[in-house]
């Protein structure tokens, strides 16, 4: 156990493949009984930087520290890592309370040992009364919680899950995620997730690490990132409906400056130098009304998105759309709909090298 | 004009049947969505459908025709299935020209047509490249190519994305809303995930257990779930559904649960009252419950957040209200404080109400 907390600490690793960065001189810590999530897109290296902290691949370059102890040539089986696959992976033929002592057996555990450790898993894990059911009759919840059961049960350092729910129905998802999350939060077990679904991720994460191209682009909690995206990729990766980005003139005009979009025009902001940005602003701080408001323009509605409890408008702006969230019902297609950009929780995107610049308006001072 | 009619299909595979007296029609240039959890029966009535399962008894028409016994290619109908299986041999004209191919059309013709789905799903760029240099999204897009390119009457897609990245997949549910247009038949598009269903379709089946448990729009379904399947598939989180008994008072019908009591006017406009079923319970929609730091009017009843999920655009509270769990979403500036006591408000729907025996919404 470490004095300081630190259960993983990935140092400036760096993984190539025929020549080609799948992971790139990546630096990351966990903390004690943290739930990070590792998010990004299909190829962005989260799997590879999982099967290096697993033991599967090795680094070319840079330290593994799991516990403070340097585990680069040390075997999978010997790092104090758990794993939990997708889809969970249990052994269909044996018991839950096999599969509960699966790893504890192959460690050569004493019997007697092997079978107070299981019942107290199964216990914390509300497992108990299914202990001699076979892996293939439990339903997705049970099998769940038998894989983590079946991984914390050896005392993991690290728990690492890698996309366990990908393949399950959404309804599924939404009740395991949140189980998930409380077993984790119950045990106190550190957890490393690794997948591309972001809603996930802001759902379960107490932080979320961002990757891109093997590199980590950010790290924090989940509403920050969200909020205060600190490049284009995070922006439009993290939220659903995605960011809108729209191209915008920013003019300096003495102490105060105006905004301009292609219908849009003048919008007063603070101090900013001129120049040409893009506009990254969120669905929902769009404002949709029905007559003209101050600093409103009109949009025609092209498509309607239906989310349930709200819709999301795809309304002409120029000669691209807009996404504009609004509540049921509010529009339908070819009506022309006034919008007004709240810019207070806007972003602007140098797009020479498609980092977030915050926006100064009258209401936000930086 | 009717563009499919399913009747009366059932299908067995054994001893297990898989469609159970299956009915449903789509009409001329509808984007209709079969949704369900995994082993509903979507994939079946698909292929039966396409003619890949001939069924036990009842028929499929197509355009008013017969077409129960015909052979797959005589149907007019494709097929896409969900795991791209493109030719990793031929480029991508190549892939989406199969069809073409394979029916014998002359060369020019087949350019004419490549070129043209080519430029409709966004993919020109692609044409004289091979798949394993495609991106998720292009492989899609030319699959779905190679599926439309032959004009059929009616072109079903079995997930089609549901092994892409979350961020594809966003993006690919628009371009299939754009694609409708251009479509000269229907769309039958079966999915689990019923905000691509939503968002997709005129209107929607659900499936369960080879049964179809509701038709109708996604609105429709959306707001008045026929039963608990339907309400537990639709919605994240999902409606609520809670105990409750029913009494009279001098104020008129009062639900009381675990926790709450509230006086419900219009439930006299169901009629039957006091004859409902003993056992009942009310669907409450996540977002329908409003929560407040302080108690007010409109929040009587104390609750205690257990857990908070930040999405971003929202929040999502679990809350324990009396000895139950309710979930219920807020906007993300609300209830910054996390854990910890709530007041809670919600005005019950009495189209929410549930015979929980049956699990049947009382209508």
């Amino acid at each position: 156990m470490s004095a300081s907390g630190v259960k993983l600490e990935l140092r400036n690793v760096t993984k190539s493949f025929g020549g080609l960065p799948a992971v790139d001189n990546l630096s990351l810590s966990l903390y004690q009984g943290e739930f990070l999530s590792l998010l990004g897109p299909s190829g962005c290296g989260k799997s590879t930087t999982l099967s290096m902290i697993a033991g599967f691949e090795s680094p070319d370059s840079g330290e593994i520290f799991v516990d403070e102890r340097c585990v680069n040539d040390i075997p999978t089986r010997s790092r104090g890592v758990g794993i939990v696959f997708q889809d969970y992976a249990v052994f269909g033929r044996l018991s839950v309370r096999e599969n509960l002592g699966f790893g504890l057996a192959a460690k050569g555990v004493p019997k007697a040992e092997r079978t107070s450790a299981t019942e107290d898993m199964a216990h914390k894990l509300g497992l108990t009364s299914i202990l001699a059911t076979r892996g293939d009759k439990l339903n997705m919840s049970e099998m769940q919680r038998v894989a983590l059961g079946r991984a914390i049960i050896m005392k993991p350092a690290l728990l690492l899950l890698d996309e366990p729910m990908s393949n399950l129905d959404a309804e599924v998802r939404l009740e395991l995620r949140s189980e998930l999350r409380q077993i984790q939060t119950d045990l106190g077990q550190t957890v490393l997730y690794v997948t591309h679904d972001q809603v996930e991720a802001m759902a379960m994460s107490d932080r979320i690490a961002v990757m891109n191209r093997g590199q980590l682009l950010q790290v924090g909690p989940p509403l920050d990132i969200f909020l205060e995206p600190k490049s284009k990729f995070v922006a439009e990766f993290i939220g659903d409906p995605p960011i809108n980005l729209i191209p915008c003139t920013v003019r300096k005009n003495g102490a105060k400056a105006t905004l301009t979009t292609a219908i849009h025009d003048c919008l007063p902001i603070g101090n900013m130098v001129s120049h040409e940005y893009l506009l990254a602003i969120r669905p929902h701080n769009i404002k949709a009304s029905h007559s003209p408001a101050p600093h409103s323009s009109p949009s025609r509605v092209r498509v309607v998105e239906n989310y349930g409890s709200e819709h999301v408008l795809h309304t002409e702006y120029g000669t691209q759309s807009v996404r504009v969230s609004v509540p049921p019902h509010f529009a339908a297609v070819d009506d022309e709909i006034q919008l007004v950009l709240d810019l207070q929780h806007a972003f602007l995107v140098d797009p020479s090298s498609d980092a977030m610049i915050a926006l100064v308006t009258p209401d936000r001072t930086v | 004009m009717k563009l499919l009619s399913v009747d009366g299909v059932v299908k067995r595979f054994g001893s297990l049947t898989a469609l159970h007296e299956l009915t449903l029609e789509v009409r001329e240039n509808e984007f209709f969505c079969i949704v369900g959890p995994s082993n509903a029966g979507k994939s079946t009535l698909l292929k039966t459908i396409a003619g890949l399962h001939r069924p036990d008894s009842g028929t499929v028409s197509i355009r008013g025709r017969d077409v129960t016994r015909l052979a797959p290619k005589q149907r007019r109908v494709s097929l896409l299935f969900q795991n791209i299986a493109l030719f990793p041999n031929l480029t991508g004209f190549e892939n989406i020209a199969f069809p073409l191919v394979a029916a014998g059309l002359s060369k020019e013709e087949i350019r004419i047509r490549v070129h043209r789905i080519a430029e409709m799903l966004a993919v020109p760029h692609v044409l004289l490249r091979y798949p394993r240099t495609f991106s998720g999204g292009e492989q899609q897009r030319v699959a779905i190519g190679r599926s439309i390119v032959g004009e059929s009457d009616l072109l079903m897609l079995d997930e089609p994305l549901s092994n892409l990245d979350a961020r594809i997949r966003i993006a690919m549910r628009l371009e299939f809303k754009m694609l409708r247009k251009e479509m000269a038949g229907g769309i039958l598009y079966v999915t689990h995930d019923h905000i691509e269903a939503m968002s997709l379709s005129d209107r929607l089946a659900v499936l369960h257990q080879g049964q179809i448990q509701q038709i109708g729009t996604p609105e429709e379904i959306y707001r008045y779930p026929i039963n608990r399947v339907v309400a537990r598939l639709f919605g994240a989180p999902p409606m609520n559904i809670i105990p409750v008994r029913i009494s009279g008072s001098p104020d008129g019908p009062q639900l009381a649960g675990d926790g709450f009591c509230v006086t419900v006017n219009e439930l006299n406009a169901l009629g039957a009252f006091p004859n409902l079923p003993t056992a009942l319970a009310l669907g409450l929609p996540a977002e329908s419950i409003t929560v407040t730091a302080a108690r007010s009017r409109e929040t009587p009843f104390h609750g205690e957040v257990l857990r908070v999920e930040h999405l971003g655009n929202k929040s999502i509270l679990e809350i324990r209200l009396g000895g139950g769990i309710v979930k219920a979403v807020v906007a993300p500036d609300q209830l910054t404080s996390g854990l910890g006591p709530v007041w809670l408000g919600f005005i019950p729907d009495a189209r929410h109400l549930m015979d929980r025996d049956s699990g049947q919404f009382l209508r």
